[in-house]
């Protein structure tokens, strides 16, 4: 079987796995905007664009997960009136990235068995989070903080605005979300994913990737630092001693040597 | 103008990241220090990551040194036999009070008792140097030297390895210098912290040093600490951001100089008491921020710079007077 042929049995075999599962492949429905973010020199972040159409009685919630991660985590404790550092917390089971968008409350939309089995709101993605270790008291107090945590730093998003749904017609009515990309989400492979609502039901969903790639100088630099870790050290060495040596010359140059006198 | 940083992975204005750079800078050129306990928290204020702003902070400390050496090497400034000597000392304490760390978390108490060292070092140097230089200032503009009168110190006379510091104009036991720059090696490790406002202070009223050669000696061992952190840092946690280092250097040998400039209309007296207040106004932020209730219960991990202890000896950095170029 050659490239081409295995192309074709693959592209089959995925569509009749998505119909089957209710999933509809993207075939011109709906389209994302770039698809693939590319980090250059000069990133100055990007705006992203999802757009499509559903039918003339839905809605629409739209979704962006990054892959689950774990991370590390200090929580702090009252200790005989200070605030400390008093153990480590693990957490796990919770998405790098999630932005949800919808035109209202998710939960007026669709049914709260969808919403927690498709982590679609703000308290799906809550239940998801294990923390560890942790006193059951603990839990959803932790769970909170570490939610509140990724709120602040812009990796969670849940707005309930910012889809904006055009009138009816023949093909159903268009739809679009235009969002900012965040900034400090980490080059890596995200899924788009469109629900289509129709009366508090699901009817249909699509999952499209997003791919957020370091490119050019950047990504030669940060392969160097992971790939040539003692070059990389050894030049970051000698090139920050070499630019101290030249601005101490150009400041030579421009300013002279005299002396400051001391107090 | 917006900048990638690819190991930092974020996107940041390039003016924000020189203006940082300048800011430690003019405070570097003014009063010497070398921005250990501002540097890390202006950089994550503006949006880089703890890990990355703690080990790129050494890589710009290079060329900031290189710099500052270079200057002061040409105005015979830099005592470099008293500078291996200190280097030595510094190296051996940062390894001590990186064991120390170890113990003190397995004993549950690091955090804690890290942050009383902070609290209680910055305040006792800065309250002492605020009490010394307000003293001067109210005995009228004509000071006396500070160096202590040389009776004080005697007892060095009689130790053994005594050697002369052609460059200093001293002569001590090799050992003084070794071990007073390994108790500051592990207050710095134990801290995390600079030293820089110990040290230099350590050689000018103790080893008695001429100020500015204190200075410089102690730009010369913090180069070559700085260069072994950089390179641990990117072999161990590939977390240095060279692109963020050299734009960092850009800004802050920019604000040395205009800090060094604004040294020409204050005495020696008031820059201590301004670099008194700052170490004060510190140790008072951070008694506060033990004592009011955290926005977040969570703080991710940067595991604490002294558990690397060539980080621990990037902080062996000096009041640099600010005397680069003028």
């Amino acid at each position: 079987m050659n490239a081409l042929e295995l192309g074709l049995v693959l592209s089959i075999s995925s569509a009749v796995a998505m119909s089957a599962a209710g999933i509809e492949p993207v075939a011109g429905r709906m389209r994302i905007t770039p698809a693939v973010i590319q980090k250059g020199f000069f990133y100055n972040g990007a705006v992203v664009k999802v757009e499509g159409s559903i039918g003339n009685g839905a809605t629409a919630i739209v979704t962006v997960t990054g892959s689950d991660i774990e991370e590390r985590f200090n929580r702090k404790r009252r200790v005989a009136g200070v605030w400390v550092n008093a153990s480590k917390v693990r957490v796990f089971g919770a998405p790098s990235l999630f932005l949800a968008f919808s035109s209202g409350p998710v939960r007026n939309l669709v049914d709260p068995h969808a919403v927690e089995t498709r982590t679609l709101d703000r308290l799906a993605v809550v239940r998801q989070i294990c923390i560890e270790p942790h006193a059951p008291s603990d839990l959803e107090t932790l769970q909170n903080q570490f939610l509140a945590f990724k709120r602040d730093s812009g990796s969670y998003l849940f707005s309930e605005s910012g889809i904006v749904i055009g009138a009816p017609s023949e093909n159903g009515k268009p739809f679009s979300l235009t969002f900012e990309w965040p900034r400090a989400a980490a080059s890596s492979n995200y899924e788009v994913h469109v629900y289509e609502v129709e009366g508090g039901v699901i009817s249909r969903e699509v999952e499209m990737p997003l791919q957020v790639r370091r490119v050019g100088f950047p990504e030669w630099i940060a392969l160097l630092a992971t790939r040539q870790p003692a070059l990389y050290g050894i030049a970051a060495v000698l090139i920050a001693a070499f630019a101290g040596l030249g601005i101490d010359y150009l400041g030579t140059t421009l300013f002279g040597t005299k002396r400051v006198a001391h107090g | 103008m917006w900048i990638f940083l690819p190991v930092a992975g974020i996107s940041i204005n390039l003016f924000v990241l020189v203006g940082a750079g300048a800011v430690i800078g003019f405070l570097s050129g003014l009063l010497g220090v070398a921005g250990g306990f501002l540097m890390t928290p202006i950089l994550m204020m503006v949006g880089i990551p703890p890990t990355i702003a703690a080990a790129t902070d050494s890589c710009q400390i290079v060329a900031a040194s290189t710099s500052g050496v270079a200057a002061h090497f040409r105005l015979g400034n830099v005592d470099f036999k008293m500078g291996v000597t200190l280097l030595l000392g510094g190296l051996t304490g940062a390894g001590i009070g990186v064991q120390l760390i170890k113990v003190l978390r397995v004993l549950g108490d690091a955090d804690f008792l890290i942050t009383v060292a902070y609290i209680v070092v910055l305040g006792g140097v800065g309250g002492s140097m605020l009490v010394a230089s307000l003293k001067k200032l109210r005995g009228g503009p004509m000071c006396s030297s500070s160096r202590p009168h040389r009776a004080t110190w005697s007892f060095l006379d009689k130790l053994p390895f005594q050697m002369s510091f052609e460059r200093s104009n001293v002569r001590h036991s090799a050992l003084v210098p070794f071990a007073l720059c390994t108790i500051i090696g592990i207050l710095a490790a134990i801290m995390g912290v600079g030293g820089g406002f110990m040290i230099v202070p350590m050689m000018v009223y103790i080893l008695r040093m001429p100020a500015h050669v204190a200075v410089g000696t102690s730009l010369f061992q913090i180069l070559f600490t700085c260069a072994g952190v950089t390179y641990m840092q990117a072999t161990t946690n590939h977390t240095v951001d060279l692109v963020l280092a050299l734009l960092l250097a850009a800004g802050s040998t920019v604000g040395a100089q205009i800090g060094a400039r604004v040294t020409r209309y204050l005495r020696g007296d008031q820059l201590l008491i301004i670099l008194a207040a700052l170490a004060l106004i510190v140790a008072v932020k951070m008694v506060v921020g033990i004592l009011i209730t955290p926005s977040n219960l969570l703080s991710p991990i940067s595991q604490h710079s002294a558990l690397w202890w060539p980080h621990g000896l990037q902080e062996l950095r000096t009041c640099a007077g600010g005397a680069i170029h003028v």
